[in-house]
């Protein structure tokens, strides 16, 4: 063969198969997006190898070379998926690596998702993190690997623009499923549902080498996309490299639609439930005849239970009690609740499984309504309010960001109303855990009247408001009270701003499968600005037709009344 | 707009001002150094325990959880536990030696209870720690052993478990 025809079978093996360096699994061992890594530094062996794929190559061919053992245990995942793994346990870095990698002793890995938690819109859309799971070890013992920021001591302003845009690191940490048990299940109150991920054994051992490589890897931390759950994602395509799972999140990756999509890719096994504490005694006293409840009730040192399950449960509420600061410590107590203590019944205290949070409705709505005057288009951002179906999200709490509603009428097309954060909290107290109800909103909106002050674009006001009370359930139906106080700001006021005070009452029920109902009026009265006291009744009530699909029918009344129709659909 | 622009601005902060503490609970920052993990920068800073019994403290404020489900509602925690800092572990993992400490110190209470009802997870998962091969009479040793236990802080109880462990041959 001619030198020529060499050169040119040369050129075209380059050109027909990428290099290793050049291919989708190094780039999804260096977690590179477009010409660069998301990962800042304490990861890489070269100086560049956070924007020069070929150099970190070169890096580690070089270090191969020198010492494959060394290369192996610095970059397991690395020598796994191409071949060359070798341990030397007479180095020190191999040792760390091995005891790290015996401490998982994984067989499976699973997905984890933090629930929302009812009475706190922190938790509302839910966290995400992995656990490896081990055949050798009783589950609690498992690790897990959880992503997330350190913000320090920032506070304010800079909070919000540090979390906004990538300020603050993000680091990949590992620790025992017991503490997250302790924080999630015990503390915050939120269920667990876990997910097995679709893995071969060889995938899982790569992806524990790889959690191993990321322990002092610093990434940026942006609040609204490459948060928890986008790493999750980014770190997973190291097995699978060839899978786009971080690209249909543009703009933000709520945990539950991350969830999703890895479900699209038949990545996900059947989840399971594991309870919070707040759950599992939600369900214990409903489940108590009025005399254990009695008697759980009324368990003091001198006075001991009568039923078998009484101390157990009233050991667990005084442990819920002490999480939330509702009481102080009392060893006393909690030796005499000790020694009267025995096995629940199981068959009556297992908490059932509700529905899978993966089947409930999507995180975007778009709507449409018909009102006889008007036409209306909404479209909000995320997430869910009274009206919505309820299935795997909690009731009785709201949260819509981004909630846009655009008006048609008379010729005119104009926006509305603009929720940019709406918050509200109305889970009712019960003797066994006391909650407060609260509402917040900040956007714009303009009256719900026409004005002859404006025009439609210029009726906006700037709304600042927040409640504060209680909600408490009657015959199925929650009722709710709130002391409320609202700012509104802008130029069609005629003093530019009115800040006004008053009550909101209400009540929320489900009617019948699929269809709720929420009705409540609010009085406000002027404290300082423009226009007098403010009286309105709202209200809706919605059916899921099937899953993501709504009717609706919303009513208000103030000096005249409204009724619109529509059909929401969640995407 | 600029005086719309301001309102919010302020408003947001009054919210999120009072997120101080639950911002201040938050990791040390980490070495950046390959070599010297952010695990093993942490020296032993407590007289006993792995510090990891008293690190879940709860935040309840409800005006910060208004500046928190604005930014952290994708999933950022509102707190975290301090685990790979602890001076009990080795590259965010337990040392080999600590296992039995850090896991009887972080769940002394459901431990406690688990002896109590005679069964349970955490009773499981402490036989499991210890690895003990007669798995029966190491938890009815546990258990008849219950009142030294509770009778212990939740940084020493591993003290009185390691003496149950070597009386049952573990």
């Amino acid at each position: 063969m001619s030198i020529f025809a060499l050169l040119l079978l040369r050129v075209f093996t380059v050109f027909a198969e990428p290099l290793d360096w050049q291919g989708d699994q190094w780039k999804a061992l260096l977690h590179f997006e477009g010409s660069k890594s998301n990962i800042l530094s304490g990861f890489f062996l070269a100086p560049n190898g956070s924007v020069s794929l070929a150099d970190e190559w070169q890096a580690l061919e070089r270090l191969k070379k020198e010492n494959i053992a060394e290369a192996s245990c610095r970059y397991p995942a690395r020598a796994l998926v191409y071949g060359w793994y070798q341990e030397d346990k007479n180095l020190e870095i191999c040792r760390r690596w091995i005891h790290y990698r015996d401490s998982f002793a994984a067989d499976q890995i699973e997905l984890v998702l933090a629930s929302a938690f009812i009475n706190s819109p922190s938790s509302m859309y839910g966290h995400t993190l992995l656990k490896f799971r081990s055949s050798k070890k009783n589950e609690i013992l498992d690790y897990t690997l959880n992503y997330g920021a350190e913000t320090g001591s920032v506070v304010g302003l800079p909070y919000v623009w540090k979390g906004l845009t990538g300020g603050f690191s993000g680091y990949f940490a590992a620790a025992p499923f017991y503490l997250k048990i302790k924080e999630y299940n015990f503390v915050e109150n939120r269920d667990f549902w876990i997910y097995p991920l679709q893995f071969s054994k060889q995938e899982v051992n790569i992806l524990v080498a790889h959690s191993w490589e990321l322990r002092d890897a610093i990434f940026p931390y942006y609040f609204l996309k490459k948060n928890c759950s986008y790493y999750l994602l980014d770190f997973l395509k190291v097995v699978r490299p060839g899978i786009p799972l971080t690209k249909p999140f543009l703009f933000w990756a709520v945990p539950l639609d991350t969830i999703r999509e890895l479900k699209s890719y038949n990545l996900l096994g059947e989840a399971r439930y594991r309870p919070s504490r707040y759950s599992k005694l939600k369900y214990k006293w409903n489940q108590l005849s009025k005399e254990e409840l009695k008697d759980v009730r009324e368990i003091e040192i001198a006075n001991a239970p009568k039923y078998s399950d009484s101390a157990s449960i009233a050991y667990e509420q005084y442990q819920y009690e002490i999480e939330r600061k509702e009481r102080e410590r009392n060893t006393e107590y909690e030796n005499y609740l000790m020694n009267h203590m025995k096995e629940e019944r199981q068959n009556i205290f297992t908490v059932p499984e509700p529905a899978d949070p993966l089947e409930g409705h999507n995180s975007s709505r778009l709507a449409f309504y018909y009102e006889r005057n008007f036409l209306e288009l909404n479209y909000r951002g995320t997430l869910h309010d009274f009206l919505s179906n309820s299935d795997a999200y909690e009731e009785g709490s709201e949260l819509s960001m981004g909630d846009l509603y655009l008006r048609k009428k008379k010729e005119k097309i104009f926006l509305h109303r603009f929720d940019l954060l709406k918050l509200r909290s109305l889970s009712p107290t019960s003797f066994w855990s006391k909650k407060t109800s609260w509402y917040f909103l900040i956007g714009a909106a303009g009256d719900e009247e026409d004005s002859i002050r404006c025009s439609a674009w210029n009726c906006l006001q700037a709304r600042l408001e927040g409640g504060y009370g209680l909600t408490a359930e009657f015959l199925h139906t929650k009722f709710f009270f709130l002391a409320e106080t609202a700012f509104h700001y802008g130029s069609s006021l005629e003093k530019s701003h009115r800040f006004r005070l008053g009550p909101r009452i209400g009540f929320y029920r489900d009617l019948w499968n699929g269809a709720k109902w929420i009705t409540e009026a609010r009085q406000l009265f002027l404290l300082t600005g423009d226009d007098t006291t403010y009286r309105e009744i709202t209200g809706g009530i919605s059916q899921t037709l099937i899953r993501n699909f709504e009717a609706r029918v919303h009513f208000y009344y103030r000096n005249k009344s409204q009724l619109k129709f529509g059909l929401a659909y969640y995407f | 707009m600029k005086k719309i622009g301001l309102i919010l601005g302020v408003a947001l902060c009054v919210a999120l001002v009072t997120d101080a503490e639950a911002a201040r609970r938050r990791n040390t920052k980490p070495s950046n150094n390959y070599e010297a993990p952010r695990s093993m920068s942490s020296g032993g800073h407590r007289m006993a325990g792995c510090g990891l019994g008293s690190t879940v403290i709860e935040d309840d404020d409800k005006w910060a959880q208004v500046g928190a489900a604005f930014l952290n509602g994708t999933g950022f925690q509102t707190f975290a536990i301090s685990f790979g800092t602890s001076n009990c572990t080795t590259d965010g993992v337990a040392q080999a030696d600590k296992e039995g400490e850090i896991f009887v110190e972080s769940n002394y209470s459901e431990i406690q209870r688990d002896l109590a009802a005679g069964k349970g997870e955490y009773l499981d998962g402490l036989v499991n720690v210890y690895g003990c091969e007669d798995v029966g009479s190491f938890k009815s040793n546990l258990i008849a052993g219950r009142k030294e236990f509770t009778q212990s802080k939740p940084e020493t109880a591993s003290n009185v478990v390691r003496k149950i462990a070597n009386q049952s041959g573990c």
